[in-house]
């Protein structure tokens, strides 16, 4: 099995409201970690 | 010249994770070394080849590629590419990336009917993507720091 760092993650209004998950989660995927949906 | 893909599996991606780390303290050692030159030995074949230190730091980053399971492509940076592929690669849409082409924000030349972008300016548009997607990560971040958007 190739591991593979291409994950997607669907990301719910829910964690995009409270804003220090959002920024953890935005930066994560900023930098290239997953992709949001 | 052709792009030349290649697809990584299982095995490469562990023979990738064990060679990177040692390739990457040879070349932090070879830094200090002033010849443009580095000399590989193949153990099978018991052969020296002498290439180039340029190629030495690009078979990193495809190692490094390699140990993720991500798959490789190589490109000379003046090839031209078609809007299906520049689309393909900005994981864009054709109609998308034409229509940036068409207000100028990527630049492109026309042969005969076709249009051709140059892969250089694709990278330099890709680059200012990421740098006003930082910025404005890092300016809403320090907003919601300051209106105490349930920072505590």
């Amino acid at each position: 099995m190739i591991y593979s760092s291409n994950f997607i993650a669907v990301l719910d209004a829910c964690v995009l409201y409270p804003a220090p998950v959002r920024d953890l989660l935005l930066s994560l995927s900023d930098n290239g970690l997953y992709k949001p949906k | 010249m052709e792009p030349i893909v290649k697809r990584t599996s299982g095995d490469d991606q562990r023979i990738a994770l064990g060679s990177m780390t040692r390739l990457r303290g040879v070349s932090s050692k070879l830094r200090t070394v002033s010849t443009p030159g580095v000399e590989i030995k193949i153990q099978q074949t018991g052969e020296f080849i002498n290439i180039p230190k340029k190629a030495l730091s690009l078979l990193i980053t495809i190692l490094s590629h390699m140990s993720e399971g991500k798959s490789i492509t190589i490109i000379p940076t003046d090839s031209e590419v078609s809007t299906q592929q520049a689309a393909d690669m900005l994981n864009v849409s054709r109609p998308h990336l034409v229509k940036l082409l068409e207000n100028n924000t990527i630049p492109f030349k026309k042969v005969g009917s076709h249009r051709r972008i140059l892969l250089r300016d694709l990278v330099t548009y890709e680059k200012s993507l990421q740098k006003t997607r930082e910025e404005k990560l890092k300016f809403l971040s320090e907003q919601a720091q300051d209106l105490n958007l349930g920072y505590e």
